[in-house]
This record gives C-alpha cells, structure tokens and sequence, in this order.
C-alpha cells in the first residue's frame, strides 16, 4: 500500500514539475517545451535550408512554382496575379513570419501585448501621434480601388494560408522564447506597414525646438545656425537653374507674426521620434557617362540596421509582369528594384511633413478648443491597451481638425498652456499601394510618372532608369502648400489657423522633377531638393555632404561600368572631416602631452578616409563630438526642448565666424572663441582615449571604437551582430554609422539584353535565426562586395539553374 | 526486459509526440511503467534511459545538422540571462537531463502504482486478446 502512495506522490510531484516545466516565468521561456527536441528551440536548427530548392503551392485560382536560387531568394511563377500575390504572401510568412508581426505589433502600439506592461509608454507614444489612424484611413483608401483590394486580400490569404498549416512546434523560435503565437494576418496590416515607414522615415520634427531657439537666441543668430539653405552653397537633387514649366498656385503664408505669441516648449518623447539621420543615396548615369553606352542606376537606401533584415529579395513573375527587387516582409510586391525596361530606387525626401499648433481651451474642462475665431468640441481616440498577463489601460486622445494632442495632462505635459496640436501629414488617406503596383509594371517613363500620382508618404525621391537610356528624378510625396515668405518651422496658435489652407497640397504635377539633364546623371543623398527658384517653401532636415562627394564624383567620371559605382557606393570619404580639420589642427595650442601629440599627428597625416582598420576616425569623430558638446552647452537643457545645429553649419561657423557668441561658454566669466572650443575639445579627446587604453576597454580601431551593429528586433544579443569590420559613417557615402547604414545597396546594368542587378543587404533572406541564411550576406556587405543576382525569363530557367 | 521497456518508451514517445505536446513523454514512461514493472530502480532507469536517449538522439541529430549555429546562439542568450556562461553543450545536457527526468520519474511512478496481482491479470488477458479497460 505505501508504493501506492508513494506513486501517487510521485505523480503529484511530475504533474507540479510538468506544469512549471510548460509554463513561462517572467522573462524566461517555459523551459521544458523550450528545450524539448520535440517542440522547443532544437526543431528551429534547422538543417534544410531553401537554398537551391523549389516547391509548388495551391493558390485561389491554380498554383505556383517558387524557386529557391543559390542565394536563398525566392523566384515565383504564377499563372496570374492572384495567385502570385498569395504566393508572395506565403513565402514572405515562411521565411519571415514572426518580423512581419512583430514589427505590425510595434506599429499598432501593441507590443503590450508580447513583452507586457513596459512597453506601455512606447505603445501609447505610437498611438497618439496617429500610426493606427493613418493605417485605417489608408485602408479605406486601399479597399476603395478594387485593384489594390484584390493585392491586399490576396496577399493577406496567402499569410494565412502559412500560419494556418503551421504546428506550434514549427513556429518560428522567436514566439517560443516569449512565449506566444501568431494571430491571422489582415489587410489593416499591410496599410500598418506604410505608415510604419511614414513614421521612420517623416515623424521627426523641430518646430518646438526651432520656436524655443528663436526665443532664446534672437532672430540673427537662429538664422546662422538653422539656415533655409546650407552654407556657403548647395547642390539641390534638382541641379540649379533648372526652370519650372508650371504656374505656382497660391499658398498660404505669413504665419511669422505667430512666433510672438509662444513660449518655451518641451519634448518628452523626442527620444522615439525617427532618427534624422536615418538617408539614402541614389543616383543614375546615362549612357554617354557609362562604358557600354547604356544607363546604370544605384541605390541605398540607410536605416536601422536589424536582423531579421528589413528588406527581403524576392523575383515576381506571371504574364504580364515580371519584377525583381526587395520588399519589406508584410508588404505585397516589390518597393525598389527593376524589370525587363525600368529600375528605380527611393531616398528620403527629408520634407516636413509636421506641424505644430498651440492650443488654447475654452475652459478648464478642456472640452473645447478655438479654431478660427470660434470654439469647437474636441473628438475623441480612445485607445484600449492589453497588457500581457490580462490587465489593460485606457487612453483617451484630443483629436482637433488639426490633428491630435500628443502631449497631455496624462501624457508628459502638465501645463496646458503648452498644448499643442500635431499634424501630420501621413494620417491623409493614400495608397501607396498602387504606386508600387504600377512601378513593378512600368514600361517607360510615361507609366514610372503614372504611378508616382498614387504615392504620398513617406515623401520620396524616385530615381528612374530605363533600357532607351532615359533618366530621371522626382520628389514625390503630399507635401504642404507653404510660401517661402511663410514658414513651417515654428509652433503657431491653432486660434488663427483656417484648416482648409493648412491641409492644402504642393499640386502632384509640380513636384521637383527633371528628366534627362543635360549633365548626364541624376543623384540624391538627403540634400535640399531644389534651390530657392521654387516657388514652395520645402523646410526640412538635410544632409550637405553625401550628395557633394557623389556629384562631384559623377559629374567627373566617364566610362563607367558597375564596378566603379559600387566603388563609389563604398566610398569611405569623411567630406566634413576634410573641410573641417585643417582649420582645428591650425588652432591647436602647442601640446606636450604624448597622447594629444600622437592623436594630432595621427590627424594631420590622415587622408580623410574612414577605414575600419585607422585609428584617425575614432580620434577625429570623438574631437567633433566634443566640439558640439562644448559649443552648444546652451542647448543642454532638462526643461525644454533644443536642437544643435547640422554639422555642416557648425563646420563653416568655426572656418568662417570663429568669434560668434555662440561659441562663447556659458559657466566662464571669459569670453571664448572658436579656438577655445578645439583646444579644450582636444583636451577631453585626450582624457578620453588615455582612460580607454588605460582600461583596455577596446583598441581605438574605428571598427571597435564605432562598433556598427545589426539588432535583433526583440534587442536580443544573442541573436545580433556587433563589431562589424566596416568603415563608413553619417555624412559619409557609405553610411555605416553605429547603428544604422546601408540597408540594401543595388546597382542595375542595363547593358546586357536584360537589366543584370548586383546587390546586398546587412542580413539573409532566412529569418531563423537558427538558419545559416540568417546573417549570411553581412561579411560580404561589410566588405563592399555585391551578390550577382539572378533575374529569370521563365520558370524553366529557373529550375534549370538549381539543378546545376 | 530493461532493453524492451527503453525501445518502448523512446519510440512510442517518439511517435506520439510527432502531434501530441511535448509532455506526452511522461504518460508514455507512465504507461509503460505500469505496464512492465519489476523493480522500482529498473523501472527508474527505464524511463531516464528511454526519454534520454530519445531525446539526445533527436537533439544532436539536429544541432549537428545544424552546426550548433542555434544551440551556441539559445546558449549565449541564457548566459546573459542567467549572468553565468553556458556553452552549447551544456544546453545539450541540461535539455537532455530534465527529458530523462520526467521519464524516469513518470515511469518509477508508473510501477509503483500499480501492485503486482492487477498488473499479472492485466497482462494475461492482453495476451489472450480480452482486455476491456474497466473504470
């Protein structure tokens, strides 16, 4: 009998083991089925790759054949284009599935519900400002035209159809380390995907920041360090002196006399705005500039650099189309890339696509607001979070007609006084949808402008190639109507605002555009888009000086071949470190410290080119950094908002106004110059680097001291990549800043019978992170080396290339 | 005898866990437990070997596949976790021990549970084909 009971035991004792064994504790996995070979992380080691493989699958009408090529990259052949959007959709989930979701999860402020209540604030932040209302008014933009409705639900079926027959042991490993599972796909997803973009690539904005520093600096000095135009001279993406063919529509301006009125704003949440260095190059030559008389058109678009990989290669093809190029998982056909006739590649257009109206209530209950001389109730969002383990947390928003109240009472800003209202552009309904629908069809000139009508935000320039050797490029986006006399840089009262002019739009047709320039190229690397001659105001957050490094280059090269544009892709040339340094090493006081001496020296007989195996990168980069710091200590401020001024105006104040009194010290009693600033940012430069040799923290090698690194999505190191031999920085063509660079460099030869493409993105097409594809195209990024891609004819030629 | 009741339990778990969760182990040791016990300590060592070696077999088939890309990666993200260092063979044991565990465990219960009458009659009319399961 006491066998029986301690049987019984026994079995209590398992059950109890089993229970916590299968249930997750706090950050960790449920250990037993985690590390069971049967349904834990062993099934995710996979051992068959896709790689040189093809499989078929039922789609609505009929089937389609997908064929894996060496590098992992899926060819789809479908009879038509139901069937091969439902094939897109069902190889974007296989090899990318837990990304697509989990990136829809952070864009619907939904990360509560994987990773719990820390995730509130975020989650909150991505609701105010209005990605979930940009994606809805976008969807029913998107359902409205039956074409872009049968891509989105075909594409949603085809998700499905992977989730659906996917067993809880086979789910991607990500879901069983945080211990969930993935939820049907819906086309709400996919408008989710744009404005996900649109907020990475538009919402950053300074208009607090520019009103509190035209407050505190005056009108003079704000105008020196945050110019209309960059000093002492631009080269907009548009060249200088082009004319504009169309008559101006009359704008809304004059909203200067506003700037009286304000006051000293703060910004809470500006650490989640996008980061505005996130750019891209792009850039076309035109037969007369290449070796084989033919176009060839390049691309890179910079972001954040994640595993799994924002973009994902894939080839579309059924009668009628035929595309190849790189997506973004969750969204249905390609984004950049080419076909038989055209390529084109996208860079941020940098516009302001923000504004910021202060806010003033009828009364204390804050239930009305005035607009137009007259009060107006509010509306009202009311967002319901659910937070892992059950609970969950309700949000109510002010909605104006001119957009939401991001900063509240509830939400980072007391003082009603200093509410203001947000407008941003990307909550206009749109359907970019079908601008990639036409651009992945696009034959000629004619159809690439065509399919630009559809496109709104993020605002783009689109580069154009063709196989008739035409070029050209346009800024395409919904941008604000605003005069250059007006501006749209500061917070202004909403009292005064007439909503109909303030929504108004730049007319599509009178966007910055040129076709075939006389010089033989089109390029854009984030700079102004046009020079004063254009009759908008275009403010916005540029960059001066990748796009003077690949001009300079184009404009004095012939007989190019891809090769060399893949050179110039890589090019490592700090332009600021070259304009800039020979200044500061000639306002160093003499020096007797062996440290400040070797970093001096290091600098003086550099050749401005950041290799990742230099130490003169690190030291020049640390000295700049240091130099902001000091000159702008006015900036470091708790209470409100400010900005330092863009590089390249700090660059031409040091060379050019050295005794301005901004580089005067606050704390001194002194009055300090520019020269002060460099002898006591050499100074900490110093300090600095003698503490980290002292401390054998690392070398001052760049590639250790910039440490460029690709970032699990769920900021898991274990499955991240850091220390990546890699020159390169902001401001510099190859962009491999430290934690975002060159996402997918492509380059695109029209010389042969058929565009031939080379390209490569920091990532793999796998999103396993148990897969050799996972990170298997990073080395050869790093180095500067492409992937010769394979564009197939047909299906045979498809599946006549793995069997070899 | 102790062979038999290895096999048994590594493939039958093996075959039930192909659709059933991945606990299905510890009923599989169970049963069998029940089903062939003689002494406690071989019953034990039935289910620790039946579910071990089931489970090591399958875990080193896949990570050697795989070339320990995904062991080495689970291992450094529990290091971290934990703030000690774990290698990828560690994870091998450790995954491989709470397996043999459970089954040892579920199996010694198994026998236990059982006296030895009911499972004499149990076994002989499995035999002659007349067993109905009576609750």
């Amino acid at each position: 009998m006491s066998k029986k009971i301690t049987g019984v035991l026994l079995i209590i004792l398992i059950a109890v083991l089993v229970y916590f064994l299968n249930t997750p504790n706090g950050g960790s996995p449920a250990l037993g089925l985690f590390l069971s070979p049967t349904h834990g992380f062993w099934k995710n080691a996979v051992a068959r790759e896709t790689r040189n493989s093809s499989e078929e699958i039922n789609c609505i009408k009929g089937s389609a054949t997908i064929v894996y090529d060496e590098f992992s990259v899926p060819h789809i052949f479908a009879e038509n284009e139901e069937d091969l959007l439902y094939a897109l959709g069902y190889t974007e989930a296989k090899d990318r599935l837990w990304q697509m979701e989990f990136q829809m999860h952070a864009a619907a402020g939904r990360l509560t519900e994987i990773v719990g209540e820390r995730a509130l604030p975020l989650d909150r932040f991505t609701r105010r400002i209005g990605i979930v209302r940009a994606a809805k008014n976008s969807l029913s933009e998107i359902e409205k035209n039956p074409v872009s409705k049968r891509i989105v639900d075909n594409f949603t079926a085809g998700v499905n159809a992977y989730i659906n027959q996917l067993s809880d042991a086979n789910l991607p490993v990500e879901y069983k380390l945080i211990g969930y599972k993935p939820e049907p796909w819906t086309p709400l997803k996919c408008a989710l995907l744009t404005k996900y973009m649109a907020k990475d690539l538009t919402y950053y904005d300074t208009d607090v920041e520019n009103t509190n520093a035209l407050r505190i600096f005056g009108e003079a000095n704000y105008k020196k360090m945050f110019p209309d135009f960059p000093p002492p001279s631009i080269d907009p993406v548009i060249p200088r002196g082009t004319k504009w063919n169309f008559k101006s529509v009359d704008s809304i301006s004059g909203n200067t006399k506003a700037i009286a009125y304000s006051s000293l704003y703060n910004n809470p949440y500006k650490f989640l705005y996008a980061n505005p260095n996130y750019g891209s190059n792009n850039w076309t030559v035109n037969g007369s500039k290449t070796k084989s008389g033919k176009p060839i058109l390049c691309g890179d678009p910079h972001l954040g650099l994640n595993l799994p990989s924002i973009w994902y290669e894939v080839q579309m093809t059924c009668p009628g189309l035929n595309v190849y190029g790189v997506t973004i998982p969750g969204a249905p056909g390609v984004i950049i890339g080419h076909n038989d006739n055209i390529a084109w590649s996208v860079t941020n257009s940098e516009r302001d696509v923000i504004n910021n109206y202060s806010v003033e209530y009828q009364d204390a209950s804050r239930k009305a607001y005035k607009l137009g001389g007259q009060y107006i109730p509010f509306e009202y969002d009311v967002e319901t979070y659910t937070i892992k383990g059950g609970k969950t947390f309700v949000d109510s928003i002010r909605i104006t007609k001119a957009g939401a109240i991001v900063y509240d009472e509830n939400f980072g800003e007391q003082n009603d006084q200093k509410h203001i209202a947000t407008y941003w552009r990307a909550e206009e309904p749109s359907n970019e949808t079908m601008a990639f629908y036409y651009l992945d069809h696009a034959k000629n000139h004619q159809d690439y402008l065509n399919a630009l009508e559809y496109y709104d935000c993020p605002g783009q320039n689109f580069i154009y190639a063709d196989r008739d050797n035409n070029i050209a490029i346009r800024q395409q986006g919904n941008f604000l109507l605003r005069t250059r006399k007006g501006d749209g840089s500061f917070v202004t009262p909403l009292a005064d605002i007439d909503v109909r002019k303030l929504k108004a739009r730049i007319p599509s047709q009178q966007n910055p555009y040129i076709l075939n320039p006389e010089r033989g190229f089109c390029s854009s690397a984030n700079q102004n888009p046009v020079d004063s001659s254009y009759p908008y105001l275009t403010n916005g957050h540029y960059e001066n000086y990748r796009n003077r490094v690949i001009n300079s280059t184009l404009t004095n090269a012939s007989q190019l071949d891809w090769k060399e544009m893949g050179k110039l892709q890589n090019n490592t040339l700090s332009l600021l470190a070259k304009e800039v340094l020979p200044t500061l090493l000639s306002n160093i006081d003499p020096i007797s410290d062996p440290t400040a001496k070797k970093i001096v020296s290091t600098l003086t007989s550099w050749n401005y080119y950041t290799a990742y195996n230099t130490n003169a990168p690190s030291y020049f980069y640390k000295l700049w950094e240091e130099i902001e710091a000091i000159t702008y200590d006015e900036m470091d401020r708790k209470d409100i908002s400010l900005r330092i001024p863009e590089s390249y105006v700090t660059a031409n104040l040091i060379i050019k106004e050295p005794n301005l009194s901004i580089f005067d010290l606050q704390k001194t009693s002194t009055v300090e110059t520019a020269r002060e600033i460099i002898n006591t940012a050499l100074k900490n430069t110093t300090l600095f680097f003698r503490g980290y040799e002292k401390n054998k923290i690392n070398s001052t090698l760049w590639q250790h001291f910039k440490n460029t690194r690709i970032t699990h999505l769920a900021l898991l190191n274990a499955f991240s990549v850091k220390d990546i031999p890699i020159g390169g920085n902001y401001n510099i063509v190859n962009a491999a800043s430290d934690k975002w660079g060159p996402s997918w460099r492509m380059i695109v030869d029209f010389s042969g019978d058929k565009p031939q493409c080379y390209g490569i993105y920091p990532g793999g097409q796998n999103g396993n992170p148990g897969s050799k594809g996972y990170t298997e195209f990073v080395e050869k990024w790093a180095k500067g080396e492409y992937c010769k891609l394979h564009f197939f004819t047909d299906k045979e030629e498809a599946l006549k290339s793995i069997k070899n | 005898m102790l062979t038999i009741k290895i096999l048994s339990i590594a493939l039958l778990s093996f075959l039930l866990t192909l659709f059933l969760p991945w606990y299905t182990i510890t009923l599989v040791a169970f049963g069998i437990g029940m089903l062939f016990s003689n002494r406690p300590g071989n019953n034990f060592l039935a289910g620790c070997l039946g579910i071990g070696i089931f489970w090591l077999i399958s875990i080193l088939i896949a990570d050697i596949r795989n070339e320990h890309i995904l062991s080495n990666k689970v291992a450094l993200l529990f290091s971290e976790n934990l703030k000690t260092t774990i290698s990828g063979p560690t994870l091998i044991i450790i995954s491989t021990l709470i397996g043999a565990l459970l089954g040892g465990l579920s199996s010694l219960s198994g026998g236990l549970i059982m006296d030895d009458g009911s499972r004499a009659r149990i076994r002989k009319a499995i035999k002659n084909g007349r067993y109905t399961l009576k609750i």
